[in-house]
């Protein structure tokens, strides 16, 4: 090319570049409006971070709002993988006998993730969603000893940044005060973890590029390696259908090292005991100042009342291989972690109390039957709260 | 026109739509980057040493 | 990380279009210094810059009145300071303690105390480049003599942290060059190639390496053909993770209107060791034969000193890497194959020169062996001596 003819070129690559990018952009705020998954149920395992589908904070709202209308009340379900229904192939996960429980006056859309806190994702879908009119109830689970977490914190924290850095939550000072010394507080590497993906939600909020290019990923091409899909990972995750499996016959189960499992139950409720003035066993005096003050900084207070919170308790073989004593502790300290929650204006029901063993997969999921009753649990508090 | 001066002309037009398009496959390029750069980041190889 | 973050996003989002509006070459200047300072700061920290400044101004005051012994002091300056933070516990725990445990652990132990917790940032890549420019002035070259210019050549950012290893007496001219005026085509140059890093980088070497990674704890039980491709997706993705990093650098600095060496020369299609060296981390290689290879002598000393050169040579390449001895390992393993590609036609005489004949007349059979010889030296450079030594047997008796 003649230099004149080689400047040009150059001039129209260089405006190629931001016309392409100003239009990716354009078409990521599109996505972010309706890019969600087919008939969703929840976030199964191929469409979750585990097989790197980092869904953005935008499919969350797209999804609660997918089949709302006017009338109808949303039940928004976060918390962990109990909730998200692992063990429980995708016709039996408990929030469609929870649908089914509820009828057509609610939506119920379950928006929960393993190893999630009940702070995070569908929590700051209920609060956006309240804020901005729609009825909203939302469940979570969480035990006695794990709070509700840090909405940042953790695979899951970009949600928040995401949601706030998108205008979608309310200036909630105490949150926002708990953030930063929580943030202060870390090692270095966290901390520079944190400002990227802090900063990786601002430019989220402009560029939308996670909400494209996830659409992509799900709809026509995924372009990430990931084990779990192995030799199909570059197939659009649409083709990926929910494949949870039926849980084994009972006598097949719980036979995952038992031993740690029931020192984790233990560690449930012990760790919350401190020796007491005459040496037994008493539950830590400072817990419910520390756990009060979580709640507080996690959950707006206009959430709170239209909140429901399940204590998930364990499976009974584990349960009945406790001594008398840890058992009789460990009641207690369920009982006591819901009379915390409930002071904070939080619906709180012990989730698993009188269930069989035949209700679980393993410690702590439940199969089909359990959902089940976990299910009419929650409906039969959900249609209280809100004739209240 | 010469044919031989609308040949070119043609050629340089095409060689400047080519650029054009480059420029927008690279603009494209640049915004999924920004997605895959939030997915967990591998830190470059040599920049240990 | 470094250019696959966020934060630099950010930091090119201001960094660049500023470039470009400043018109007087010294408010250009200032900005770039400013933008190479920042850079360096945030990556490397306070504890990761002070030893660079520090021994950035000896090197900087000791060139300056160009006098030999402190050229030579400058030079040893430099290189003690890269043994101290990189090859301290090294050489006690794998080089004393091999003679003398007990004292190598009370060195060992006196060392640790001192040293910070991890060498400062790309300590390496400065060492190199600044006994470059003491051994240049020794030779009689011109000295920087501006210190804003010796600070943009120390820290220029898009070659700071992995290179190319630059050379001062091509890198100033053009620094000016690009302080003076930046055209479009510069900039266009550069950002295509700054977006064939970044594909090599983010789209190929790092899938890549989340296969390697899940693949490499059942490398015994994979079948030989599996093998074979684990070994050539190891040795891609070195390639693509760091010709992608180079492709980066020159890339941005283009994009300024700074050049860059270049790094990369398609060095998977060398037909010979000699060949993929001339290829391969070019900017290391050049360096490493200019202020090693030469100074020992070279080929200018018999064919049997000039295989010993190598060697060393190659020791020191692999020492480079990385205070551990796999990467020595692997250097020698290179050094070994050059000193074999450079013997055989006089070792094996006329079966040699017959040899040598035939891989003239088929630059495929060249192309082969390189490769059969390079890939299992990959192993040697990312796991232990005996890890890599299993890999390679279960490779080469297909089993």
């Amino acid at each position: 090319m003649k230099p004149a003819a080689s400047r040009l070129g150059s001039w129209l690559l260089l405006a190629g570049i931001a016309a392409g990018f100003l239009l990716a952009c354009g078409e990521g705020h599109r996505a972010a409006a309706y890019s969600k998954p087919r008939a969703f149920t929840r976030f199964h395992q191929r469409i979750s971070p585990d097989a790197s589908f980092y869904p953005p904070y935008a499919m969350l709202e797209a999804l609660a709002l997918a089949r709302w209308a006017p009338g109808k009340t949303l039940v928004i379900i976060g918390g962990n993988s109990i909730l998200n229904g692992v063990a429980q192939p995708e016709s039996e996960v408990w929030s469609l006998r929870l649908q089914e429980m509820l009828g057509d006056r609610y939506v119920v859309v379950n928006l929960a993730f393993r190893g999630s806190m009940a702070a995070q994702g569908g929590a700051l879908v209920a609060e956006s969603l309240q804020r901005r009119g729609y009825p909203v109830i939302f469940v979570a689970n969480t035990y006695p000893h794990a709070g509700c977490g840090r909405a940042a914190d953790g695979p899951y924290g970009y949600f928040y940044w995401q949601a706030l850095h998108q205008g979608k939550l309310s200036d909630y000072p105490a949150r926002t005060a708990d953030l930063q010394r929580w943030r202060t507080a870390r090692p270095e590497a966290e901390r520079i973890k944190l400002a990227e993906t802090e900063l990786g939600a601002r430019i989220e909020a402009v560029t939308r590029a996670q909400s494209l290019w996830v659409h992509v990923s799900y709809r026509h091409l995924f372009t990430v390696w990931n084990f779990i899909l192995g030799r199909d990972f570059w197939r659009p995750r649409v083709w990926a259908p929910d494949n949870e499996p039926a849980a084994p016959p009972v006598e097949e189960r719980f036979r995952h090292e038992p031993e740690a499992e029931l020192a984790t139950v233990r560690g449930f409720t012990e760790t919350l005991y401190v020796p007491g003035p005459s040496g037994s066993p008493q539950l830590d005096p400072a817990w419910p100042t520390r756990l009060g003050d979580e709640i507080e900084a996690a959950f707006v207070p206009a959430l709170r009342p239209r909140m429901l919170m399940l204590l998930s308790q364990s499976a009974p073989p584990y349960l009945e291989r406790l001594t008398p004593a840890e058992r009789s502790r460990n009641r207690a300290a369920y009982a006591a972690a819901a009379r915390i929650w409930r002071d904070h204006g939080i619906n709180t029901i012990v989730a698993g109390e009188g269930f069989a063993a035949s209700d679980y997969f393993d410690r702590l999921h439940l199969t089909g039957e359990g959902g089940r009753k976990v299910a009419a649990l929650v409906a039969e508090q959900i249609t209280q709260m809100n004739s209240d | 026109m010469p044919a031989f001066l609308a040949k070119f002309r043609s050629t340089l037009t095409l060689r400047l739509l080519g650029r054009f398009v480059l420029g927008l496959a690279i603009g494209v390029l640049f915004h999924y980057l920004l997605y895959r750069f939030f997915l967990p980041v591998q830190p470059f190889i040599y920049v240990a040493f | 990380m470094i250019f696959n973050t966020y934060w630099f996003i950010g930091f090119c989002a201001v960094f660049f279009p500023v470039f470009w509006l400043l018109r007087l070459p010294g408010l250009r200047r200032t900005w770039l210094l400013a933008g190479c300072a920042y850079f360096h700061y945030h990556f490397a920290g306070p504890a990761g810059v002070l030893p660079i400044v520090a021994i950035g101004i000896a090197t900087y005051l000791l060139a300056l009145p160009r006098i030999r012994l402190l050229c030579a002091l400058g030079v040893v300056l430099a290189v003690a300071t890269l043994c101290f933070y990189k090859y301290a516990v090294f050489l006690c725990h794998d080089a004393i303690g091999l003679l003398a445990p007990r004292l190598a652990a009370d060195l060992g132990r006196q060392v640790q105390d001192l040293l910070p917790g991890a060498p400062p940032l790309a300590v390496s890549f400065f060492v190199f480049e600044f006994v470059h420019y003491q051994i240049e002035v020794y030779r009689g070259h011109e000295p920087i003599r501006r210190p804003d210019d010796f600070i943009l050549f120390a820290i220029h950012f898009p070659s700071l942290t992995a290179g190319p290893i630059k050379r001062y007496g091509d890198y100033l001219p053009s620094l000016r060059q690009g302080l003076t005026g930046v055209s479009p085509e510069d900039v266009a140059a550069g950002a295509t190639r700054l977006a064939l890093g970044l594909v090599k980088k983010v789209v190929l070497a790092d899938n890549l390496t989340l296969v390697i990674d899940f693949h490499q704890p059942q490398f015994t039980s994979l079948p030989p053909g599996q093998a074979w491709l684990f070994a050539g997706a190891l040795s891609a993705r070195i390639l693509l993770d760091f010709s992608g990093y180079s492709d980066m650098a020159i890339g941005l600095s283009r994009m300024m209107g700074i050049r860059l060496p270049e790094n990369f020369h398609y060095p998977y299609a060398a037909t010979s060791l000699q060949d993929f060296w001339q290829r391969w981390h070019i900017s290391l290689t050049s360096w490493i034969r200019d202020y090693i290879y030469i100074p020992l002598g070279g080929n200018r000393h018999g064919l049997a000193r000039q295989l010993l050169n190598a060697m060393i040579v190659f020791a020191l390449c692999g020492l480079w890497h990385g205070p551990a001895w796999n990467f020595v390992l692997w250097g020698l393993w290179h050094g070994a194959g050059l000193v074999l590609n450079h013997a055989y036609p006089r070792l094996l005489g006329p079966l040699g020169t017959r040899l040598a004949g035939l891989f003239a007349r088929f630059p495929v059979l060249g192309w082969a062996l390189t490769l059969l010889w390079v890939i299992p030296g990959w192993l040697l450079f990312f796991y232990e001596p005996a890890t890599a030594w299993r890999m390679a047997v279960k490779l080469f008796t297909f089993a």
